[in-house]
């Protein structure tokens, strides 16, 4: 009896060191393998994964693996890894990141390897470089860029004999025209009170193109709070009535992502007739639709026509035991070579010259010259994520009635202040 | 083997050393386990609570701010707010709704009809539905089912002319919570079922056969002979799902992330935004040690009112 | 079967409980079951203006998921530790409860069953960071065994609570019988205990197989690479910035469902048995 329970114990022992066998094996080997971790998911980087294998066959010396972990995971993850010696040597970036990452010594510094092989038509090519630069020191490469344009339905605006809004009130009024009251609404965006909503960037489109900010730099190293209560009132108050008038459903109160179903397939049922996408969105969007989809401009303000370029960035791990390798590989990423199987727009300006844009996305050719990076935020002593949850937030709480918009303006104002004298601590 | 014997104290007398030092050698392992496990860590966050430092500076030491952090935590007012939302609609209701309907639950499919018909292992499985279903997919799968246009929940309600409008149950305060909880007890429902129902099939059937021809009927035989017998597994039961309950993160955070606005904000949200929104880990983590001091004092006070009196017993 | 003859009235009243029952279940189950019908749809077709149950029917998901994609990988990886795991869980917890069960005074019995669920109080996004460096140092990082061990440890302190409630109902007279027949205590837990207490064996086993199944955080911290993930951080992946394939993740649930469930029957079976065995012994 006794033996029977030993030799037990011994069996399921033996399993634990085989299990703990079969991972360190296959490390063993001599040429060079890069980890290069990315956050999208598997429908999006097909053409990735095709380019990465090219690269392998072509380079039997340096096999790079990739992994990948949701984006809303990575910088965490970073935290832990980078100082205790461990994460991917090549790391997919969001362009916002790069800064806070590069301050705490979790990214290594570019220059010297971009001093010894300058990336792609050398580093002025590149757009948003700024927002990878620390005190004059590069710590990543931008790699792909995108912005937000409308989209909307051409049948349904059609069908109301209407031309695309151009103005932030033209859309109001549009909107309304194509509510029909059998489930049909004119413009459906993302609503939510989540810290990441997608409500943050039709914020900033707003107050932008009216010629406001929340936070600018009035004088060298002195950040103020520009926003007013009048501002921040209007624009809750606009994009309120959409609820109010009825010409949003109030569902779109809980929706986050601009990837939700509630939006890319209610364009593609005619339940909404506009809504606002990146062009990765925007082309799942049209896979799911029976008819053409188009893309237009973000509606213009009374001073400009903007909204913000986002994208991402490449950065080396300064635990990489192959800086020069992992340099090589990223130069492989930058150019035209993947980008002819991965269908992102590229963040040169020379790719981008280059590109062919589908008719339907004409949008987002409209919006890339006069798109902005978030680096009047990125720079001020606030956190984006801080300013954009708090944003979120106290619209959701206008949107579902528990605070008028002066009140939820107030809030925000006075959180902002908080922030601020507390980042300038 | 397993003719009882009347007690037999003689063998624990004649191994006096074993008898002392074997309980230590039983619950060694798991003490060990545990303690490479939990205790580090656990110093871990309460250090950090009394420190400034961001996410990105995990691998330094932070500045040592004091009590700095938790003088924070404890005024502002959102904390008393959230408190409140965790307390109450996240924990008292749903746990006591648990309890309740799990009772009723096991009890019904104790039934012995289930037995003799052979439908045990099917009605034991489908109870066990919800629990199996991943929390995010649970989650989204109640989204939809609520969705004002598009769920099935309002669709069936306006079809019978219950309502005229689909509700958007997850926008509206008034209904945030209860579907919040309607999720929660959904998918934690089974636990507690499947738990109780081990409970019931360990209660030798003689005890009922006895109190039936002693007279009592089925609802006398139910909470006077069957509950007490319970016991002791509901008072482990309720302790657990309420600590789990009160650290529970992922519900309020698949289905509102706090809102609309910051209706539904939990502490454990607030501890979550805290650290990787705001990146302040130290104060992130003193949201965490006040909450473990909350379910520790509830615990300990727990303990003492319901294990005593069974270790006196 | 024979019984249903007995009695008409008596075979009503057992039809209705037994339908009642059923079908209360079934109102239960009828999220999931929306989940599964949602796996056999084109992600187009999700939302549906009017109540439909079917729509197009397809299994493209099914062969998107289980031919060229690494799902069936995260799968295995899951089934290995998840296993493993509750088997650790369920014998050093029925150890613990025994020696806790058995042994009501000796010194620290109360300190330790506090500490026990002391563990329970610390939030796991914060452990996790020390969690990880300590793993990183032991060379455990991308290893299963680092999941095996947390996975057994997270469990621990429920599994210890649990079947010590389970075994402070079983007479004692059981093990002083199996002592003086001679065996030893370990003897007495494994060949005596465990299949008196099964039933909470049962719920304890499955209970730590299904929060090893659904743990997210662990996973995704300690298994980077895509060869050693699991289940959970696999659907996690579904879900992009820009796009979230929901049929996938609604397919991949419904999969990922199954183990559990045929876990549960299987042990189920074995409850069933014992308990009728134990029926014709008395």
């Amino acid at each position: 009896m006794k033996k029977d329970y030993w030799r037990r114990l011994a069996l399921s022992t033996t399993c634990l060191v085989t299990l703990a066998g079969f991972s360190s094996a296959a490390i063993a080997q001599e040429q060079v393998e890069l980890v290069f971790r990315q956050f999208d998911p598997p429908t999006e980087t097909e053409g990735l994964v095709a380019a990465i294998e090219k690269w392998n066959a072509a380079n039997p010396d340096i096999q790079v693996r990739m992994e990948t972990m949701s984006g809303a995971d990575t910088l965490a993850q970073l935290a832990r890894e980078v100082p205790a010696g461990a994460g991917p040597d090549i790391q997919h970036l969001a362009f916002v990141w790069t800064r806070d990452l590069a301050r705490s010594d979790l990214l290594l510094e570019l220059d010297p390897l971009i001093a010894a092989e300058p990336p792609g038509a050398g580093l002025d090519d590149f757009l948003a470089l700024d927002l990878a630069t620390l005190d004059g020191k590069v710590y990543g490469v931008p790699w792909t860029s995108d912005t937000f344009a409308m989209a909307y339905r051409p049948d349904l605006l059609e069908g109301a004999d209407l031309e695309f809004p151009d103005t932030w009130e033209d859309l109001a009024t549009a909107s309304e025209a194509l509510t029909t009251g059998d489930g049909q609404f004119g413009f459906c965006f993302p609503a939510g009170s989540s810290p990441d909503s997608g409500m943050w960037m039709l914020v900033n489109y707003y107050l932008w193109s009216n010629g406001s900010t929340l936070i600018d730099e009035t004088a060298p190293g002195q950040w103020e709070i520009v926003a007013t209560v009048e501002d921040l009132t209007a624009t809750m108050t606009y994009f309120n009535d959409f609820f109010a008038s009825g010409s949003a459903p109030e569902s779109l109160i809980t929706v986050n992502s601009w990837g939700d179903p509630e939006l890319v397939g209610g364009l593609g049922r005619g339940d909404c007739a506009i809504t606002f996408f990146p062009p990765q969105t925007f082309r799942a969007a049209e896979a799911q639709a029976d008819v053409p989809l188009m893309t237009a401009a973000i509606p213009a303000g009374s001073v400009k026509r903007i909204s913000h370029l986002g994208g991402r960035a490449l950065g080396i791990n300064p635990n990489t035991e192959h800086p020069e390798e992992a340099w090589a590989f990223v130069q492989y990423l930058l150019g035209p070579d993947t980008f002819a199987t991965y269908n992102q727009y590229p963040a040169q300006k020379s790719l981008v010259a280059e590109l062919d844009f589908p008719e339907s996305e004409a949008g987002y050719v409209e919006m890339m010259p006069v798109a902005q990076t978030y680096e009047r935020y990125i720079s001020s002593p606030i956190a984006v994520s801080s300013m954009t949850a708090l944003v979120n937030r106290e619209f959701g709480a206008v949107f579902s009635g528990q605070r008028s918009p002066e009140e939820a303006s107030k809030a925000i104002l006075t959180e902002l202040q908080d922030l601020l004298a507390r980042g300038q601590n | 083997m397993t003719t009882p014997l009347p007690d037999a104290p003689a063998a624990r007398l004649a191994r006096p050393w074993g008898a002392r030092l074997e309980p230590y050698a039983l619950v060694l392992p798991a003490m060990a386990v545990l303690a490479f496990f939990f205790a580090g860590p656990a110093i871990y966050n309460v250090a950090l609570a009394f420190q400034d430092l961001s996410l990105f500076d995990l691998g330094k030491e932070g500045r040592w701010v004091g009590f700095d952090n938790f003088a924070e935590v404890l005024s502002d007012p959102s904390t008393g707010q959230a408190l409140y939302n965790t307390a109450v609609p996240l924990t008292a209701v749903t746990v006591v709704i648990r309890l309740v309907l799990g009772l009723l639950l096991a009890l019904l499919l104790n039934a012995t009809v289930f037995r003799r018909w052979r439908l045990g292992w099917l009605v034991r499985s489908l109870v066990l539905i919800p629990w199996v279903t991943p929390p995010v997919v649970a989650v989204a799968a109640w989204k939809w089912l609520l969705d004002a246009r598009y769920g099935a929940v309002n669709q069936l309600l306006v079809g019978t002319g219950l309502i005229e409008q689909g509700i958007p149950f997850l926008a509206k305060t008034s209904t945030v919570w209860g579907a919040v909880e309607t999720m929660l007890i959904w998918r934690e429902l089974p636990f507690v079922v499947i738990t109780f129902l081990a409970a019931l099939q360990s209660i030798p059937s003689e005890l009922r056969e006895a109190a039936r021809i002693d007279g009592a009927n089925g609802w006398q035989i139910e909470t006077r002979i069957v509950l007490p017998l319970l016991k002791p597994v509901i008072a482990v039961v309720t302790l657990l799902t309420t600590i789990w309950t009160f650290n529970n993160f992922v519900y309020v955070w698949l289905a509102t992330r706090g809102g609309p606005g910051d209706y539904t904000q939990v502490l454990a949200t607030q501890m979550y935004t805290t650290s990787f929104v705001d990146y302040r880990m130290g104060t992130g983590a003193a949201i965490g040690v006040v909450m473990s001091v909350i379910m520790f004092v509830f615990a300990l006070v727990y303990f003492f009112v319901i294990f005593r009196e069974k270790g006196e017993k | 079967m024979a019984m249903t003859a007995a009695s008409p009235r008596r075979f009503l009243a057992d039809l209705a409980v037994a339908s009642f029952g059923i079908g209360i279940l079934l109102i239960l189950a009828f999220p999931f079951i929306w989940v599964v019908l949602i796996s056999f749809r084109p992600d187009s077709e999700i939302f549906t203006r009017t109540f439909q149950l079917i729509t197009s029917f397809t299994l493209e998901n099914y062969f998107t998921l289980l031919d060229g994609s690494p799902f069936p990988t995260y799968l295995r990886n899951s089934l290995i530790v998840c296993t493993i795991a509750t088997v650790l869980a369920v014998s050093i917890s029925l150890i613990t409860a025994y020696g806790f069960s058995r042994n009501r005074r000796f010194a620290g019995r109360q300190l330790l069953l506090i500490l026990v669920i002391a563990t329970q109080l610390f939030p796991f996004v914060i452990l996790i960071t020390p969690l990880y460096a300590t793993f990183f140092a032991l060379g455990l990082i991308n290893n299963p065994i680092s999941l095996v061990i947390s996975y057994t440890a997270i469990n621990l302190p429920f599994a210890i609570y649990m079947l010590l409630g389970y075994l402070d109902t079983i007479p004692r007279e059981l093990d002083e019988a199996a002592r003086i027949d001679g065996a030893n205590t370990l003897q007495i837990i494994f060949r005596v205990i465990l299949p008196v207490a099964w039933p909470g064996v049962v719920v304890v086993a499955v209970y730590a197989f299904v929060s090893a199944w659904d743990e997210f955080l662990f996973a995704l911290t300690l298994m980077t690479s895509d060869a050693n993930k699991t289940v959970p951080v696999g659907l996690a992946g579904f879900f992009g910035e820009y796009t979230t394939q929901w049929n996938l993740v609604m397919t991949a649930s419904v999969i990922s469902t199954l183990p559990t469930l045929v876990l549960f029957m299987l042990l189920q079976r074995k409850l069933v048995s014992d308990l009728a065995a134990g029926s014709i012994k008395q």
